[in-house]
């Protein structure tokens, strides 16, 4: 299969024409570029042709300056979907930070299944001046319910020594509830000596519960300020738990938390996503964090679920204007950013029944500078020959991707 | 009739492409930092064995590369590019199989989905014959959530959560599902990779003490694998469940079919030669 796909490299950069009269109205100025966790870009907004584009300085990290083309056969054209999509997560654990001084006195940890496992996570510091997590030792820990101390509460007991053979969970030791223990509120002690201030994750994974926390978001692939609509609910067996309560917050891939409000209507939520800053962790990604409680005929649940999703900085865009030759495609870009810039789209030609056939995925990347240009997205035309497909080609889900930056940033 | 006329056209490419290739295999090694992939991460008796099913066994590979980056990364995918590269241009390598073993096959599919990216992928793209995904992490594993819960920084106290790598950031399901959907080939709805990605399936981990197939690859590490199915369904690796492993390319076989006594191989016996593996990879390539 790969025989056919035919990859040509252009030496140079294609011509372009770039425009110089850009015209830019800076509508802000990012001023919130001190000194954190990861570096942000400096951002200029400006407006062309009533879409707000933003001008950022190039790339720090190495990118590709050559031009490339590639087109590849569609075998099954049919089954290609970039429609955008809805994303759903499910949890059936929650999760705490406490403290080494908390563990000693016992903490109140809610169970829903029996069975459930509990992880104990020795938090490491960054700063040298912090003391090293000590490992809990599972031996160590005891099980109440009520004032009742519960003997032989745990089926089962991993140790650090065993989890780091994972290369997973360092620092963490767990222990499994026998089921006889049931569910309810207990309580967790550690009889172990900690360090008051160090800090341990706990995570109570309730594998096979009924409750189970749902959130769901409309698409992964979002903009900045944009107002999207959430489902995010409590279930049982029997369906959505009434009086659950939920709080959320994204976290940026700097790591920053920033709140979020949200606004219930009709059993579903309307949250505006936050000014999100342009960073420079390219391609990764915002995540939005739930935590939430809720009450079934007594029984106390606590979930907490995480969806992540993209933020795009539209660097660039397609003015619409596309001509469609016999071996390419002509289309005009307003380029707010200097990067790499792909564009794609699946080609159409007609068939020996006279129909028009989608048969080529093709894309071309260029690295471009600011400015309106007129760019090529390069057809294999010995591809087409094979494919039995003749002109006039067709262009459909016509995408532009930013490749510095990993955003796409149109469909059409 | 035109399919099947394509159809007729593509096997005619790929076995005049075969009979007169000359082949290599590459070993591509999952998350971590290797410098000595062979012994640290593979083991030399399954490398030596898999080499053996090539014409020329000395045709052959083992890439050592930074995969706790995310996979587009420099240190990662910019990496392993360089070296198939120098492999390619210094045997003389026409067709080439890539052996990747868990997130290795996430920067496989980097590459081959992003031939535009960088001028250093097509050369691979073109010289890549197929590629035997064992146990990949195509669609993610909660265990990465899991790893990653709570794991907010916190720049006044700068506490972290031990593993933080980018890669196991990249491995979380809703991450792997965003990639997926906008940068990766070959799961489903998505364009197909240039080449074949066929997977091995791992189902289930034995870690029985009385039962001497745990020991095969290390105790130890079935013990812990047995604890991480926890957070996974009823059929998994202990690391990844079979969902995961499916997600992208095609199922080569889940491991019960075709190993020695039907055994299930556990995320670290599937780069082990445990129950046959390496002799079934070396009857393949």
């Amino acid at each position: 299969m790969n025989k056919i796909i035919k990859i040509s490299l252009l030496s140079a950069c294609i011509s372009l024409s770039i425009s110089t009269s850009i015209n830019a109205n800076i509508l802000s100025l990012s001023s919130s570029f001190a000194a954190k966790t990861t570096p942000l870009i400096a951002a200029k907004r400006m407006k062309i042709n009533n879409t707000e584009l933003v001008a950022i300085s190039a790339p720090h990290h190495k990118i590709e300056k050559k031009s490339l083309h590639f087109s590849q056969p569609l075998a099954q054209a049919s089954t290609l979907s970039f429609a955008v999509k809805p994303y759903t997560s499910i949890s059936d654990e929650y999760w705490l930070e406490v403290t080494g001084k908390q563990l000693n006195s016992g903490i109140a940890l809610a169970i829903t299944k029996p069975g459930a496992l509990i992880r104990l996570s020795g938090k490491a510091s960054k700063s040298p001046s912090h003391v090293k997590s000590i490992a809990i030792d599972p031996e160590k820990i005891e099980l109440s319910k009520g004032k009742q101390k519960l003997d032989k509460a745990f089926s089962q007991k991993v140790s650090q020594e065993q989890f780091a053979t994972a290369n997973i969970f360092p620092n963490s030791s767990a222990v499994k509830l026998e089921q006889r223990v049931g569910r309810g509120e207990f309580k967790l002690k550690v009889n172990q000596a900690l360090n008051s201030e160090e800090r341990y994750l706990v995570n109570v994974k309730e594998k096979g519960s009924e409750h189970k926390l749902t959130l769901s978001i409309p698409s992964q692939t979002l903009v900045a300020k944009q107002h999207i609509t959430l489902d995010m609910s409590i279930n049982n067996s029997k369906g959505k738990l009434t009086n659950s309560k939920h709080k959320a917050h994204i976290k940026t891939p700097a790591g920053d938390i920033l709140p979020v409000n949200y606004r219930e209507l009709n059993g579903k939520y309307n949250i505006k996503l936050p000014e999100m800053t342009a960073h420079e962790n390219y391609g990764e990604l915002y995540e939005l964090h739930i935590a939430s409680q809720g009450n079934d005929n007594g029984l106390k649940i606590n979930r907490n679920g995480k969806v992540a999703f993209a933020i795009a900085t539209p660097t660039a865009k397609m003015t619409g204007k596309t001509v469609v030759n016999l071996t390419h495609a002509t289309v005009e870009l307003n380029i707010a950013s200097e990067g790499r810039y792909e564009l794609s789209a699946i080609v159409s030609g007609i068939n020996k029944q006279g129909k028009a056939q989608q048969v080529m995925l093709s894309r071309s990347a260029h690295y471009l500078q600011p400015g309106q240009q007129q760019v090529n997205l390069n057809f294999d035309t010995q591809l087409l020959k094979i494919l039995q497909v003749h002109p006039p080609f067709h262009l459909s889900n016509l995408r532009l991707v930013d490749q510095s930056r990993m955003a796409l940033l149109q469909q059409q | 009739m035109k399919k099947i006329m394509t159809a007729i056209v593509l096997s005619s490419f790929a076995l005049m492409a075969s009979a007169s290739a000359n082949q290599g295999i590459a070993f591509i090694h999952g998350t971590g930092q290797q410098t000595d992939a062979y012994n640290d991460y593979w083991s030399g008796d399954f490398v030596n064995s898999v080499r053996q099913g090539l014409p020329n066994s000395s045709k052959y590979t083992v890439t050592n590369c930074d995969f706790d980056q995310f996979m587009w990364a420099e240190a990662a995918a910019g990496c392993l590019a360089n070296q198939l590269n120098s492999f390619i241009a210094n045997e003389n390598i026409t067709s080439l199989v890539l052996l990747t073993h868990s997130n290795g096959g996430n920067v496989v599919r980097w590459i081959l989905s992003n031939p535009t990216y960088d001028s250093r992928y097509p050369s691979i793209i073109n010289t890549t014959s197929k590629v035997i995904a064992l146990a990949p992490s195509s669609l993610g594993t909660p265990l990465a959530d899991a790893a990653t819960q709570g794991n907010i920084f916190e720049s006044t106290l700068g506490w972290l959560l031990g593993y933080n790598s980018d890669a196991v950031k990249q491995q979380q399901v809703s991450w792997m599902a965003y990639y997926n959907d906008n940068w990766l080939s070959g799961t489903s709805g998505r364009p197909t990779l240039p080449s074949t990605f066929k997977a091995v399936v791992g189902s289930d981990v034995d870690s029985a003490i009385w039962d001497s197939d745990s020991y095969c690859g290390g105790y130890q590490y079935q013990v812990a694998l047995e604890t991480t199915q926890n957070w996974l369904d009823s059929c998994s690796d202990g690391f990844l469940e079979c969902s995961s492993q499916s997600g992208a390319g095609t199922v080569w076989f889940k491991d019960k079919e075709k190993t020695q006594g039907s055994e299930p191989l556990s995320h670290h016996q599937s780069r082990r030669d445990c129950f046959n593996l390496d002799t079934i990879i070396r009857n393949d390539i």
